[in-house]
């Protein structure tokens, strides 16, 4: 049947052939799709570190609420600032935003699983009612206590996001190490005289990778909407640093003057958390097909 | 005597993510009322495929051709809704893990009589006590106390015997048992067999039986189909075929079995490679690339049917030879 | 505790001298595992899943343990392997006893005796390279430099019928049959006395399962390895063993030569399982078929462990238990009416 549908092999039909990661990952659309947005957003931030328009922090007075025009392809905000710079280097802050949160929650709380697991009784006990007494916050009131207590500030905020993360890898990571944990190739190693340290970092933790790369995924875009509710708050990111979540809070009292100045940040917000979000779903689809809900 | 199921030259065609591959060939047989005819092959010879079509429990994506006609009726023609009214009716299965099965969260007496009540419209108590006739003559021992409890507090041999009774609910014309007892220890697996043939022979009811074992095979089924990556390589009664296989692969097969009693003091003779995979199947026959026999023709063509004796047929293009040899 | 009445029949089973050629000796073992407490007024039940088992096996020897699930025998190889640690009695291999030792001493002591395990595709973990699994035993003993690891890795996967280039493959590009196989490389590459299966090639095809048989038996006659080959089929103990253990709710109910054993089964239980196990010959056979299932491990009752599925039990078997007695020959059976199926 095949045989006759064959047609002369194209690169990419060649390379979405077969079952290898590669392959699964092209043939798969919305992993495609929120590939695509995020690498936009490491793009846009990397770009706005070397170049922009226009200086996202210059003012110029004379051109408030300017429409998109050539020069400023946006349009131009309530300070006569240049909106595609502002977009453009608001993405750094995200991304730093991300990067470091899931950075602290992914390595205390993995650490934190992973250590319950190997050593499972009262650890385990301990380590699964801290993570419990952490959920019972709201994440957004947990990160509003924490920034309160040590003031505003990008730093503060990412450090309370951060926080946030390390009961959701703990658990995450406990119950796929547990379940690692059962596997045969474990009592093998325990036969060749492994202990649980070593069997932890050489079986355990390759093992979980996979489950533990989705869900930074998923983290990072909660990271990106936390900070933005935190900045919007005026919590996160001080003036005059570009952040989307600031630009929104601002863009509320000129709400009915310039609509397009809330729009662009909720749009690039939205694009970003989507994109990533595609991009968890995807990977874990292509990763684990078993794993994968039915769509 | 009555034809309850006839399959006349089934081929299925799975999607796989290497491609379609071929699970099923031309696969044909006909089954007597009261009769049991077993399938016996390894992993990925197609064996349980042919169960899930003749179920209509293919996986998404999975082709059918030929027919499968249960009293005359075509059941691949079927649409959804009249194979699900077949389904548990007029055709049962049981599978190889009692423990799947079953629906942990609903008492056994619920699910027993929830076939009932689907197909025959019972009300909830009369099922009930259908259920319970049905946990006695399966051999539940204190069937009053069993029918209340859940699948968990039951044992694996039990569970099974549960399976069975949910089966056979409905008097089915034909009962499908894929691997019945390779869950379970040997002894208990001589009471389920007993079981299931005692039932077959009160009821009437035709009965495929599914497995990987010879020793099964050899002592259940009256007609025997030895499969081998999707095809029937030897066919006939299980008195001809045990007596003197001709395929090679069903001589290998045997030869690989440790018997009882023969000790350390013989030596296996094995089949070379692996089992094939489906997806991947050789043009021409199946079995050459491990076979003793195989020449440049195996290659090519695939070997047709072959009367070897009363009722018994091979697919060999050499089976003189290889019957000179066994 | 019965064992120690048990014990002390068991010297008459000691007859083949109690000496340190012995590779693997167990002395009345026992293992209970406590029950999660289901009432805070009653107390927390128990699993006993071994109740006093002697075991001797001397070096290039093979000793094959049967019986149906719940019988104990994984519990046995669990302990045999230093996995867990016994409720009482002890595990000596070659002559020392495993749960005195501790660390680097267990640690080192443990390329002695090796494990191969049932399930092929859950033995070999599925991110590292074969190389590396079958390796994985040198690793804790240290001593031996990366390509002193990799000649023994070529080696030991040449002994095993795989090539010294698969070791830079993952297992997943293997069958089932050949992963068995990197699994058998992996205990052997300690060059061990004793190499503890468990249900090692039940889970292979029959013509698969063949190969890796008569692999076993192969490196056995070259390396002189003894084998505690733990299966619930009996032909494939029958072909890869000497000596036969059958086992039933964690006692040993006999044992003997595997010829005398299948031959001549002297315990009614063992005659059953013999019965049960279905052969592909024509025709069918009247049969003597075994009522019930296995009881719970959770109680424990006076008596036979089996009277209460025995066609011949008496008075006597439900009140006094029977020892484990030597009926000749190395023919060990723990039964008060042993032998003679005809009447």
């Amino acid at each position: 049947m095949s045989m006759q549908q064959a047609q002369p092999a194209s690169l990419l039909s060649r390379l979405t052939r077969g079952n290898g990661f590669w392959a699964r990952a092209l043939r798969h659309r919305s992993f495609l799709a929120g590939g695509f947005l995020s690498l936009l957003l490491v793009l846009m931030a990397v770009v706005s570190a070397f170049w922009t328009p226009y200086d996202p922090t210059k003012m110029n007075f004379r051109l408030r609420f300017a429409p998109p025009s050539a020069e400023h392809w946006l349009g131009t905000d309530h300070f006569g600032r240049d909106l595609f710079s502002i977009i453009l280097t608001g993405a750094q802050n995200s991304i730093l935003v991300g990067v470091v949160s899931v950075a602290i929650g992914l390595s205390f709380g993995v650490a934190l699983g992973l250590l319950a697991s190997a050593r499972r009784g009262m650890t385990e006990e301990l380590v699964m009612r801290f993570s419990d007494f952490a959920f019972a916050f709201p994440a957004i009131l947990l990160a509003v206590m924490f920034v309160a207590a040590l003031g505003p500030g990008s730093a503060n905020a990412i450090l309370a996001i951060g926080v946030y993360n390390i009961p959701v890898f703990a658990r995450l990571s406990r119950g796929a190490a547990n379940a690692v944990w059962t596997r045969e190739y474990i009592l093998a190693a325990r036969t060749a005289g492994k202990g649980r340290l070593r069997i932890t970092i050489e079986h355990v933790l390759p093992n979980i990778l996979p489950v533990i790369i989705v869900q930074a995924t998923i983290q990072f875009a909660l990271a990106i909407l936390a900070e933005a509710a935190l900045s919007y708050l005026g919590l996160g990111a001080q003036p005059p640093a570009p952040s989307w979540g600031r630009m929104l809070s601002e863009a509320q009292t000129l709400i009915y003057k310039d609509p397009m100045l809330a729009v662009y940040p909720g749009l690039a917000i939205a694009l970003s958390v989507l994109g990533l979000n595609l991009l968890g779903d995807g990977l874990r689809d292509i990763i684990d097909p078993r794993l994968s809900r039915r769509r | 005597m009555e034809t309850v199921l006839e399959a006349d030259r089934l081929t299925v065609t799975l999607q796989t993510a290497a491609g379609p591959a071929r699970a099923v060939r031309d696969l044909s047989f006909s089954l007597q009322r009261g009769r049991c005819l077993g399938i016996v092959g390894e992993s990925g010879c197609g064996k349980s495929m042919t169960a899930l079509a003749i179920m209509g429990l293919l996986p998404e994506g999975a082709h059918t051709a030929g027919r499968v006609l249960l009293h005359g009726e075509d059941l691949l023609a079927l649409d959804d809704a009249r194979m699900c009214a077949i389904r548990g009716d007029r055709i049962a299965m049981i599978f190889q893990e009692p423990m799947t099965s079953l629906n942990p969260l609903h008492r056994i007496g619920d699910q027993v009589g929830e076939a009932l009540r689907l197909h025959k419209r019972m009300g909830r108590r009369e099922a009930w006590e259908k259920a319970l006739f049905l946990l006695e003559r399966v051999g539940i021992p204190d069937p009053h106390r069993r029918i209340g409890q859940y699948p968990h507090q039951l044992s694996g041999g039990q569970r099974q015997r549960v399976m069975i009774a949910m089966a056979l609910a409905n008097e089915p014309d034909v009962l499908i048992a894929d691997e019945p007892t390779t869950a379970l220890d040997v002894t208990i697996q001589r009471q389920i067999l007993d079981l299931i043939q005692d039932l077959a022979a009160e009821t009437g009811m035709g009965l495929i039986l599914i497995s990987h074992d010879l020793g099964v095979i050899a002592e259940n089924a009256d007609d025997v189909l030895v499969m081998y990556g999707g095809m029937v390589v030897e066919q006939g009664s299980s008195e001809a075929i045990f007596r003197r296989f001709a395929h090679p692969y069903a001589q290998g097969l045997f030869a690989a079995i440790p018997k009882l009693g023969a000790g350390r003091d013989t030596r296996l003779r094995t089949i070379p490679g692996t089992v094939p995979d489906i997806a991947d199947l050789p043009p021409g026959c199946p079995f050459q690339n491990r076979c003793p026999r195989a020449e440049a023709v195996c290659a090519v063509t695939v070997p047709p049917m072959e009367r070897v004796g009363e009722g018994h047929r091979a697919a060999c293009l050499f089976l003189d030879k290889a019957e000179a040899g066994a | 505790m019965s064992g120690q009445g048990y014990a002390r029949e068991n010297v008459a089973m000691s007859d083949r001298a109690m000496t340190d050629k012995d590779v693997l000796a167990v002395y009345d073992l026992h293992k209970h595992y406590p029950l999660p407490r289901e009432s805070l007024f009653r107390e927390a039940g128990r699993v006993y899943a071994l109740n006093g088992v002697d075991l001797r096996l001397g070096a290039a020897g093979s000793l094959g343990i049967v019986g149906e699930s719940g019988c104990g025998k994984s519990t046995l190889a669990r302990l045999v392997m230093g996995l867990e640690v016994p409720t009482a009695g002890r595990v000596e291999i070659l002559g020392r006893d495993i749960a005195a030792m501790q660390g680097a001493e267990l640690r080192h002591h443990r390329r002695h005796f090796q494990m191969v395990f049932q399930d092929p595709f859950g033995s070999l973990d599925p991110r590292q390279k074969v190389g590396r699994i079958v390796a994985e035993p040198l690793h804790v003993l240290g001593g031996s430099d990366a390509a002193q690891r990799a000649e023994m890795v070529a080696a030991v996967l040449e002994q095993v019928g795989l090539r010294a280039s698969d070791r830079d493959r993952y297992p997943h590009e293997f069958s089932g049959g050949q992963r068995q196989r990197i699994a058998v490389a992996r205990a052997l590459i300690t060059r061990p006395a004793l190499i503890v299966a468990d249900e090692a090639v039940s889970a292979l095809d029959v013509s698969v399962q063949a190969q890796v048989l008569n692999l076993l038996r192969d490196l056995q006659e070259e390396h002189g390895i003894a084998y505690l080959f733990i299966s619930h089929d009996l032909g494939v103990v029958d072909y890869l063993c000497e000596e036969v253990a059958v086992m039933y709710l964690g006692r040993i109910v006999e044992r003997a030569p595997a010829k005398a054993l299948f031959a001549a089964p002297l315990h009614p239980y063992t005659r059953a399982l013999l019965e049960a196990v279905p052969r592909p010959e024509p025709g069918r056979r009247a049969r003597m078929v075994l009522g019930g299932s296995v009881p719970a491990q959770t109680g424990r009752g006076r008596g036979c462990v089996f009277a209460g599925r025995c066609p011949r039990a008496a008075a006597r078997c439900r009140g006094e238990e029977p020892p484990l007695i030597g009926h000749g020959d190395g023919h060990f059976a723990a039964c008060h009416f042993p032998g003679d199926f005809s009447g």
